[in-house]
């Protein structure tokens, strides 16, 4: 699938940061992208068009990260979502609770150009890409 | 991609004015915090919060002495959670203002060079910090790629 075909759903709830992995991702070749500032309008997203790849900050209010990493690994239309955590949040103990919960990957921002080959081994690993 | 250098200056005003909300939430935090002598555990979460999204975002943007100042905040609060005593309360209060009002001065003066008050402030929170029992351990990317290879299949 071309990189530019690819659906990807941003979540985080400061704007500047959904601006900049917009900016970031489509400079990178990925032309679908659509950020939402809370789990509730991703859910709704979710409901309207198949998503690829979600990437995901923790810290949010009323539904965090991973209260929403929850909510999609129970969805069966959502199994083959590559999930991404993309946070400010770098203890080992969150870490482990996001691995445990289905993360298919796992990115202390800053999020940069140099974590592009994360996201495209996460896609290859869930055959989105080859 | 950062913004501190590149960024169009319309749109990094956005982005300054958005960190700024999140300070002046903080500031809201830490007022109430105060009245109550520290004592709320709820509170302090809730400005920890703050200190992250800042941080994050900071970091983000390519401003890493509001992240460092931010996360030194954000630590001092997480610590502060666990103290019982309000005497102890008034001293970390102290450096969560300290580290609250030069993130927003830094803000406000993002084209300035470290200052030397600045640099001397950032050592004094460390200090704080360390006596608090120093920060969480966080985990690099490559112990993050172990864990996650450890997970079974």
């Amino acid at each position: 699938m071309d990189p530019n075909d690819i659906n990807i759903l941003v979540i985080d709830d400061v704007n500047t940061v959904r601006v900049q992995l917009n900016d970031l991702l489509k400079s990178f070749g990925f032309g679908q992208v659509q950020a939402v500032g809370s789990a509730p309008e991703a859910i709704q997203a979710l409901t309207r068009e198949k998503y690829h790849l979600i990437l995901c900050d923790w810290h949010m209010s009323p539904t965090t990260g991973l209260e929403f990493l929850h909510f999609v690994r129970k969805q069966p239309s959502c199994q083959k979502i590559a999930f991404i955590m993309v946070t400010a949040e770098a203890t080992k103990e969150r870490v482990v609770e996001a691995i445990q919960a289905g993360v298919d990957d796992y990115i202390v921002k800053p999020l940069t150009l140099a974590h592009m080959n994360k996201i495209y081994k996460v896609l290859t690993k869930k055959q989105v890409i080859e | 991609m950062t913004a501190g250098g590149t960024a169009d200056p319309q749109r990094l005003k956005g982005f300054i004015q958005e960190l700024t909300g999140f300070a002046e939430k903080a500031e809201r935090n830490l007022n109430e915090i105060s009245e109550n002598d520290g004592l709320s555990e709820s509170r302090l979460g809730e400005f920890s919060e703050q200190m992250i999204a800042i941080r994050g975002t900071a970091d983000q943007l390519g401003f890493p002495r509001i992240s460092r100042i931010a996360g030194l905040g954000e630590e001092i609060a997480v610590k502060a959670a666990t103290i019982t005593k309000r005497s102890q309360m008034r001293r970390y209060l102290t450096s969560l203002w300290d580290a609250l009002t030069t993130v927003k001065f830094m803000l406000e003066h993002l084209s300035q060079e470290t200052s030397e008050e600045q640099d001397i402030l950032s050592h004094r929170l460390q200090t704080v910090l360390t006596q608090l029992g120093g920060p969480r351990s966080t985990v690099d990317q490559g112990e993050i790629e172990r864990l996650l290879g450890q997970r079974p299949e």
